[in-house]
């Protein structure tokens, strides 16, 4: 039997991808060496956060299933850059991991048309049909393979002097080898995991959870539940000495490690050796309600088990805390830049999709995304049609894939806020707005679903207008409100909308001078628009500029080499990249705004020869 | 394949004799020369391809130069978009004037080779040509890649490096905060970034104000006149600034004992220096002569070597060919008139990249030879690029001004640290058009050497 859709890997890409084709109607497998470990979060137990938060939103709009499993087996939740603009506004859930585990299981086992069986894939080859075969002798056959292995090709454990291949590491890298793929190394690391009831609490600095009503998905309100707090303390002076005394133990500084890791994620013997003579905060993260194990996030080291022993013995609160699982750093085969596509189809290997950490990047949220994108991309092959791929422009997801296919890795690619363009407009309150429509259109979102997100913005829409026409005069009792409120009295006639973009006025104001009451939420997102609105249509023309280029496909299989007056640099790197267009082109390093030039003209001749 | 705005650059050879061309093309080319065309009739009303002959005028009524104008509708035009081609006075100074002031209206620079681009991507030439267009294109770019490069050694390559790492630095403040919101970083001191903005808005308006002035332009190309005591030094600047009348300006030099003095040729601004007013002691001038001739000519931007070929050549001939080698030089043998004892092939020998010429000075040959070769030598280091390049700048670092000032604002209204951002950005955005870096990797790299972040 052939299948539509095989996925290897059973973490946050594979189960986003598997549920994605199956849900589209592809006979689909899923593959996971181990049934207990599908949709595991191997480092902090949390999701969310300043970009990450966004991709949730986004992938909920499109129709994954990651936000409605948080939601249902979150410990805590909070807003992060509360203090902030709306634009940054984030949510960030801690995990009950074998509750959100135990969730995922259950949907991927019920999902239909998804099979999900054992096995640690040895090899893979054809293309189409792909024939994937696995350690314990089986051998599948799929019209397309999603590939999300996340870190276990060569993987590689580091601390101290021990240096082992974890379980499930494998060497399907020889058999992408062999399939003319590339890989990189890459690098990083996780903290140790203690006993909770070995931690003295009453030395820490609490962090409750909020009471929130909105959650990651936009399925209705979040249930609310019995929140763990973290705890937060420090690093002392004692913890620095340790660390740099030993600092030549570090498996990443005996020199073990080729890898590269992630700035943003660096390990304690990073921070104390680049940062001296500051306190680091080490986060206590509850891992699940029926577990006494705690997280310490902020410890990531490779150094060996018994200074890590110490190193806690130096942290207040931790003096006794005894070790459940220690820290290491991890080395893996990540593709090499240049082979993924827009789609997350390999080029030139029909129905051959990546996925997940493979692709280079870190984080359960980013994983998941391409997963869902993969998922919906490999259907859409199987049943021919458009494949999806988002702009810069429209979403997170589509500035994570594009810097995936236009920047080479240096480091394992987080997502960040900094990297988007657009970041006023690509909000995690409309991420519905933006997007539900396509998840509509391709099938992951039902009718009923499309339409309580349009009649929400309809009442945001409806209101906005409304507070661009309605105007108030400054009469005693308006001027009265104001100054109550702590706002400065009207010199002329205003509309609401002119008063609302003030800095200190919210929309409870607006309902005292006349403003129609609205849903919290809604009267929330109306004062983003209002307040934001300078700014949006700055972006907005900024990204009118932005499609021009965008919208000037270049031949998928052009000779670069051959066209005169490009730069060698730019032959090279387009050669390697092949962008989907004009605009993608321009972001790859190397590629001169002569270049540009050049390229356009190249194009038309194209053209003009083809018709 | 819409093009879509408008664009303009100087049209004709720089500094060629009487008429420089400025041509805009785009929708709005009509209407933005129209604003600063003051004719019989407003620009729009008079015929299709017909001259019309009208005053320019800046904002202020000033008038700049009597020019033609003409509009060529399109598509009946070189790129067949709406063109309007100004004829004015030649000179550098009205030409630039004039295209800042059509830059000011909302026209773009244009690209080099942009006219050629759009005219082919109009269907104006054949597909054939297209080879062509790229080669013009990758040619115009590399020489301004170099001179952008000569450019940014300079000062202002300087002072807006130490603008960005500013702005890149409060940059990565607000960017760290918004992204790792949980982390310990101090809390931003809003009046610290404030302070700093305003600080790098004065230090733009004070490059802008540089610019403004044309000082590049207006002091010309610094060209030394070198050579031994009486070997027609002064003969030869004498010469220059009498025959021709179009003294711009005397500058007196900084020490009494350079002479420097600025002269058109074909239009271009070329500044002479002499060394030869020195009148002391014989022995000592001698000594010192030579030694100021080398220090000013390693200043110049070219040197013009006087030989006297009369006489074989001697030791200090030697030491000044040697300062001369590797640099733009033009060689004159002078004495033309009297018996030759120094062969060219002896210099050549020694600067075989110099051009080289035989004059008289004193019976006045040799001398129309010798403009043209300082004006080839001139634009040949490409003086339209330079006047291109700073424009460019200058266009940048007014919409870097205007970013700056737009973030030091919402600080002021205590907008949130998303939307300062923003501004900020644009600022960097714009001085990377003159540096050719780009903000996102710069970014990045600041925020993660500043901060010690991640869990």
């Amino acid at each position: 039997m052939v299948y539509d859709v095989i996925v290897i890997g059973g973490g946050h890409a594979g189960c986003e991808g598997a549920l994605a084709a199956s849900r589209l109607g592809c006979r689909t497998l899923m593959l996971t060496i181990k049934y207990e470990d599908i949709a595991l979060m191997p480092c902090n137990p949390s999701l969310g956060g300043p970009g990450k938060g966004q991709l949730i939103r986004e992938l909920d709009a499109l129709g994954g299933e990651m936000a409605r499993n948080i939601d249902q087996e979150y410990m805590q939740m909070r807003l992060l850059n509360r203090g902030k603009g709306p634009a940054v506004r984030a949510l960030r859930a801690q995990a009950d991991l074998a509750g959100y585990q135990r969730r995922m299981r259950r949907v991927v086992r019920s999902q239909a048309d998804l099979e999900v069986a054992e096995g640690k894939v040895t090899d893979l080859y054809g293309g189409p049909p792909w024939i994937v075969e696995t350690a314990d002798g089986a051998r599948y056959e799929g019209r397309c393979v999603i590939v999300a292995t996340g870190t276990h090709l060569r993987a590689e454990i580091h601390r101290g002097d021990e240096r082992f291949a974890p379980e499930g590491s494998s060497d399907l890298t020889t058999a992408l080898e062999r399939l003319g793929l590339r890989t990189i190394r890459l690098k990083t690391g996780t903290s140790p995991r203690v006993d909770g009831r070995t931690i003295d609490y009453s030395k820490m600095q609490i962090q409750p959870g909020e009471d929130l009503r909105e959650g990651f998905s936009f399925d209705g309100e979040l249930p609310r539940k019995r929140q763990a707090p973290c705890y937060l303390t420090y690093t002392t002076e004692a913890t620095e000495a340790l660390v740099l005394e030993n600092l030549n133990r570090a498996s990443l500084f005996s020199g073990a490690i080729v890898g590269v890791g992630p700035r943003y994620c660096p390990s304690i013997e990073i921070k104390m050796h680049r940062f001296a003579g500051r306190r680091q905060q080490v986060f206590i993260e509850p891992l699940g309600w029926q577990t006494p194990t705690v997280y310490l996030a902020g410890v990531s080291t490779s150094l060996p088990r018994e200074i890590q022993e110490k190193l806690l013995a130096t942290i207040p609160g931790l003096e006794k805390a005894r070790i459940t699982a220690f820290g290491y750093a991890i080395e893996y085969d990540s593709l090499e830049w240049g082979q993924l596509g827009s789609t997350l189809q390999i080029k030139d290997r029909d129905g051959l999709f990546f996925a997940g950490q493979i692709n280079g990047t870190s984080g359960y949220e980013e994983a998941a995304v391409q997963g869902l994108i993969a998922g919906i991309n490999a259907a859409a092959k199987v049943k021919g049609e458009e494949p999806l791929i988002l702009g810069r422009d429209e979403a997170y997801i589509g500035v994570l894939i594009d810097d995936l296919v236009t920047k080479e890795l240096d480091e394992p690619y987080r997502m960040l806020t900094a990297r988007v363009e657009y970041r006023l407009s690509l909000r995690q309150d409309n991420a519905d707005w933006r997007l539900m429509e396509v998840g509509h259109r391709r099938g992951l979102i039902d009718g009923e679903r499309l339409a309580r997100m349009q009649r929400r913005w309809e009442m945001v829409w409806a209101a906005k207008e409304h507070l661009e026409e309605a105007a108030v005069s400054p009469r005693q009792e308006v001027q009265e409100i104001l100054t109550a409120a702590g706002t400065s009295p009207l010199a002329e006639p205003a509309t609401l909308a002119e008063i609302l973009r003030r800095q200190d006025v919210d929309y409870g104001l607006i309902v005292k001078l006349g403003g129609r009451p609205l849903p919290p939420e809604i009267a929330a997102l109306v004062e983003v628009e209002v307040k934001y609105a300078g700014y949006l249509a700055k972006e907005k023309k900024a990204v009118e500029r932005f499609r021009r280029l965008e919208g000037m496909m270049l031949p998928e299989n052009w000779d670069y080499a051959s066209i005169t007056g490009l730069s060698q640099e730019a032959k090279e790197k387009l050669s390697r990249a092949r962008p989907r267009s004009l605009g993608q082109a321009a972001r790859i390093g190397g590629v001169s705004p002569a270049d540009m030039s050049v390229l356009m003209v190249a194009l038309h001749r194209e053209r003009g020869m083809k018709s | 394949m819409g093009v879509g705005d408008t664009i303009a650059a100087v049209a004709t050879p720089p500094g060629e004799g009487g008429i420089g061309i400025i041509r805009v093309s785009g929708p709005d080319s009509i209407q933005i020369v129209e604003r600063i065309f003051h004719g019989k009739k407003p620009l729009s009303q008079g015929r299709n391809r017909e001259m019309q002959y009208g005053l320019i005028k800046d904002g202020e009524g000033q008038a700049i130069d009597e020019v033609l104008a003409v509009v060529m509708g399109a598509p009946r035009s070189y790129t067949r978009e709406d063109v309007v081609e100004i004829h004015c006075h030649g000179g550098m100074a009205p030409l630039r004037r004039i295209l800042e002031l059509v830059l000011a209206g909302g026209a773009r620079l244009a690209e080099p080779g942009e006219f050629t681009k759009r005219a082919f991507l109009n269907g104006r030439l054949d597909l054939s040509q297209a080879e062509a267009v790229m080669d013009v294109i990758r040619a115009h770019s590399d020489r301004g890649l170099q001179l952008a490069i000569d450019q940014l050694r300079g000062t202002l390559g300087r002072r807006v490096t130490a603008l960005r790492g500013d702005l890149l630095g409060v940059l990565a403040e607000l960017e760290a905060r918004l992204d790792f919101p949980e982390e310990d970083i101090p809390l931003a001191d809003r009046e610290r970034t404030a302070r700093i903005l305003k600080e790098c808005a004065a230090r733009i308006a004070d490059l802008l104000a540089g610019f403004k002035g044309g000082r590049a332009l207006r002091e010309g190309v610094r060209t030394v006149i070198v050579g031994r005591p009486n070997v027609g030094k002064s003969t030869l600047l004498n010469t220059l600034l009498g025959e021709d009348r179009a003294i711009v300006t005397s500058i007196p030099g900084t020490t009494r004992d350079v002479i420097e003095e600025v002269i058109l040729i074909a239009g271009v601004p070329v500044r002479l220096v002499d060394t030869a007013g020195i009148r002391q002691g014989l022995d000592e001038a001698e000594r010192l002569g030579v030694e100021r001739s080398r220090q000013q000519a390693a200043r110049a931007d070219l040197i013009l070597l006087v030989i006297d070929g009369s006489v074989p050549l001697e030791e200090e001939d030697w030491l000044l060919m040697g300062e001369a080698a590797g640099r733009e030089a033009i060689v004159l043998i002078n004495k033309g008139d009297l018996p030759q004892r120094t062969l060219p092939e002896d210099v050549k020998a020694h600067l075989p990249c110099a051009p080289l010429l035989k004059v008289s000075l004193k019976e006045g040959w040799g001398l129309d030879e010798l403009k043209k070769t300082i004006y080839d030598q001139v634009v040949g280091q490409g003086l339209e690029g330079v006047m291109v390049a700073n424009l460019r700048h200058a266009k940048a670092l007014e919409e870097a001004l205007a970013a700056v000032k737009g973030a030091a604002e919402a600080l002021d209204r205590g907008l949130s640290d998303e939307l300062i951002c923003v501004d900020v950005r644009a600022a960097l955005t714009a001085l990377g058009k003159i540096t050719g870096e780009s903000v996102d990797g710069d970014l990045l790299d600041e925020i993660f050497s500043r901060f010690c972040l991640g869990k």
